[in-house]
């Protein structure tokens, strides 16, 4: 038995590693390239209570970040069916894995962060509570995940569990007040229950698992079914190939952005209502949902360009491969889908934004978010745009078939990037680092410039693309480039380099209607 | 006409490798127009490579590849319109219903045939409300043959289009390819390593083996060139007999059997000067062939 857990220790750690090492570098590259950005601009209030809230969100962001790839790694445990082990040995191995590869790398992320921030936030408390978080998901994923229990299960437990851990830091409803400084013995035997309840369910819903049974609610379960199946019987009928692929396009990744808001909606009303009911704080909330629209738009593109016949194979399936039509038609329509399931999503957002601002007026309530005084109005259709650019780069990463190498390439240059900034500010003279921030904006503005430039130019040398396209992709950018710093933020005309990345990053707006036909090229062609 | 006007396929000088490993190696093969062509070899030998390249999905990184005259890179929609494709791995979309998929595949082609296609899906006990992952491997493999069918293509390729299926299912299988061949001047092109399936419904084969093809003939020229012979001396032999076109020898003393890959009068010759006595001489079948072929 030792020997069997030993082989599954070092299965698990040869293969990933690199992956465990990149997403830890990554978490916590994000948490300090924000802390250092404030602090270069004395803008670290160590006692401001703002503070406590930025602990607890790159908490969550963290936990996830270092939970994902663990999961991930981890894998379908049906590979361990065949092994003479038992269940109980199998789910024990993975979530025991789980808890402490979350809670130490919690813990040495939180040692870091104080060190080389100065800071002083606490370590045991989140790092127990949050892996105990990890595992009791992975648990309720084992026992439901061959039903359509999981999300509303796994949901429940997480929102449970994250509403008990934001009272450590204050009351169930407003800001925190306190770090979750000490914990109590009454807190170690809530999380210690917490744990074992988890491990007893993960016991159970492996040993389902492997006699290929799940909770018995099917007759339920084909009942909600059939509420969102097609008619049997009425099947589309398609004037040609191109509205085929749309269809196909849309039917299977069309409705992830505008169902994403939706629920967003409802799942953000339905907390609001349980844990505030101060309908200012609900308006800000949707307000800031315009910014999390380029967060699943980027996911969506990411969506969008995968062409693979499995979710993590990038590279074109043959079925796919082998319609008659051209890269260029193909990709074209995904683009379109890609359009207009944004379109959606944000028309969506809109409506739902604008009938809650449309309610405070008519109710005299002031609402609590001001539009930043140089953006106002343009902030409403920025939420577009950028939404668009974040689709774009998601759908450009794996439509080539080769995300991981730009996935490598940008977390690379984000490690670089950071590295340089936490060692200038240590080795020299503090404003070194802004001059390194300032390169790498420019050089990161300038790389981007050249990348869409190189995608119309070969795109046009392998008639990807007409001229009459070309033309159109310039003048877009053109204009947007104008509105945007002329009209909406004359203050980067001030700041080369951030007027530099600015442009670059308004590049990406028309990058995917190059880098789309060039991408499926690359792939579907080896 | 000449040969090239005839041919359906025309490979020339393929060369693809992967890293350091080189899969084909300078692949010259042309399949004429009409009947059943069968690509043969083991695992790993590269004939999912090669088929890779008849669709487009690899590009030749020396010489050439074309289909109906036609380079499949350059030209997806002239070439891949008039292919109906059974990928090894059955790639079918698997949110997709039966009648979805028929719906969706027929868009893309203009001859797609309602009629024929129902009668497919009836003969393969097909749902057409049954989404494609719950489907068996089998049931899989007919969705797929279906859909590559119904279309009424010019060139069929199937790779591998039994493996992994039990007889009926090949049974129906190897159906479908005959009822494809009755409708004139269409072509089929089948990898597999099945051979005694190979055996009974190609019309033309070739062994793919280390990158090259070591042979391509039609069957009946194939099995009247490659013979077992025995032979009886008068007096035992020390070394095995030299008989050209021989590709292997095995014996001792007075008895010899070889195997030949040509048949000529050398043959008679020897046996006429050393006073040896043929006391057998019989087809191979097709799988004796191979084997022949690729242990040499």
């Amino acid at each position: 038995m030792f020997s069997a857990m030993r082989a599954l220790a070092w299965e698990f750690l040869k293969y990933g590693w690199l992956h465990l090492l990149l997403s830890f570098l990554g978490g916590v590259a994000l948490v300090l390239s924000i802390l250092m950005i404030l602090k270069n601009q004395n803008a670290l209030v160590l006692d401001d209570p703002g503070m406590i809230m930025l602990h607890t969100i790159f908490l969550y962001i963290n936990a996830m970040v270092f939970a994902s790839p663990i999961f991930f790694l981890l894998g379908n445990p049906a590979r361990f069916f065949t092994i003479p082990l038992t269940s109980r040995a199998i789910a024990l191995s993975q979530m025991i894995a789980t808890f402490l590869l979350v809670a130490g790398q919690i813990v040495l992320y939180t040692l870091l962060t104080n060190r080389i921030v100065g800071l002083d936030w606490p370590t045991l408390g989140p790092a127990v509570c949050l892996a105990t978080t990890a595992v009791t998901f992975q648990a309720a994923v084992y026992l439901t995940q061959r039903s359509l229990w999981m999300v509303p299960v796994t949901g429940i437990l997480l929102l449970a569990e994250g509403l008990w851990f934001k009272t450590r830091y204050g009351d169930l409803s407003g800001s925190p007040t306190h770090f979750w400084n000490t914990v109590t013995p009454g807190e170690w035997a809530v999380m210690i229950a917490a744990l074992a309840g988890s491990f007893v369910m993960g016991c159970y819903g492996m040993a389902l698992n492997r006699c290929g049974e799940s909770i018995n609610t099917r007759t339920f379960e084909a009942w909600v079914l059939s509420w969102f199946e097609s008619t049997p019987g009425g099947f589309p009928v398609f004037a040609n190939g191109a509205s085929a692929h749309f269809w196909f396009e849309w039917k299977q990744k069309g409705w992830l952005l505008p169902g994403v808001v939706l629920l967003g909606f409802f799942g953000f009303t339905f907390v609001w209502a349980i844990v505030d009911r101060d309908i200012t704080n609900l308006h800000y909330a949707f307000f800031v949902g315009g910014y999390m629209l380029a967060l699943w738009a980027f996911i969506s593109g990411l969506l969008f360009g995968n062409y693979g016949s499995q979710d993590a194979r990038h590279e074109i399936g043959h079925f796919l491969a082998s319609r008659p039509m051209t890269n260029r038609n193909m990709s074209g329509i995904t683009v379109q889908a890609a359009l207009a399931s944004l379109a959606l999503g944000w028309l969506f957002w809109i409506a739902g934004f604008g009938a809650l601002h449309l309610l405070l007026n008519v109710l005299g309530i002031a609402p609590s978010v001001k539009f930043v005084e140089e953006v106002r109005w343009w902030y409403v259709p920025a939420t577009l745009v950028f939404a668009w650019i974040a689709l774009g780069i998601g759908l450009l990463i794996t439509i080539a078939g080769r995300g991981v190498l730009y996935f490598q390439l940008g977390l690379g240059s984000y490690i670089f990037w950071l590295i340089g900034t936490v060692a200038l500010n240590f080795l020299s003279d503090p404003s070194w680092s802004r001059y390194f921030n300032a390169g790498c904006a420019t050089a990161a503005g300038v790389s981007l410039i050249g990348w869409t430039l190189w995608l119309y130019l070969e795109a046009r040398r392998r008639q990807l693309l007409g001229s009459q396209e070309l033309l159109l992709a310039l003048a877009a950018y053109i204009l947007l480039a104008v509105t945007v710093v002329l009209g909406i933020s004359p203050r980067m005309l001030t700041d080369g380099p951030i007027l530099i990345l600015g442009l670059g990053l308004i590049a990406m707006s028309v990058a995917p209607f190059a880098g789309a036909p060039l991408g499926l090229s690359w792939n579907r062609t080896r | 006409m000449d040969r090239a006007s005839e041919s359906v396929i025309e490979i020339q000088s393929l060369t693809r490798r992967f890293g350091a490993k080189e899969v084909l190696n300078g692949i010259d093969l042309s399949v004429p127009k009409g009947g059943v062509f069968g690509l043969i070899g083991g695992n790993g030998a590269g004939k999912t490579t090669l088929i890779k390249h008849l669709i487009g999905m690899l590009k030749p990184q020396h010489g050439s590849v074309r289909i109906f005259g036609k380079d499949p890179v350059d030209d997806p929609v002239g070439v891949l319109g008039r292919v109906g494709y059974l990928s090894e791995d059955r790639d079918l979309p698997n949110w997709m219903r039966v009648g979805e998929l028929m719906s969706y595949t027929s868009a893309f082609y203009p001859r797609w045939d309602n009629h024929y296609a129902e009668e497919l899906r009836n003969s393969f006990d097909l749902d057409r409300n049954a989404k494609v992952k719950t489907l068996s491997r089998g049931q899989r493999a007919r969705a797929g043959l279906l859909v590559a069918l119904a279309h009424r293509p010019d060139l069929l390729i199937l790779d591998e289009p039994s493996s992994g299926l039990d007889p009926v299912v090949r049974r129906d299988i190897l159906g479908a390819i005959i009822r494809t061949i009755a409708d004139e001047g269409r072509t089929v092109l089948f990898s597999s390593h099945l051979l005694d399936e190979v055996e009974r419904v190609a019309d033309r084969i070739a062994i793919l083996h280390g990158g090259r093809i070591q042979l391509a003939a039609s069957m009946e020229e194939m099995k009247e060139s490659h013979r077992r012979v025995t032979l009886r001396f008068d007096k035992a032999q020390t070394q095995p007999p030299v008989v050209s076109g021989m590709l292997s020898c095995e014996g001792e003393g007075q008895e010899w059997t070889m195997i030949l890959g040509q048949t000529d009068n050398n043959l008679a010759q020897m046996v006429a000067a050393s006073g040896a006595t043929v006391i057998e001489n019989e087809s191979l079948s097709l799988d004796e062939i191979f084997l022949t072929r690729v242990l040499r």
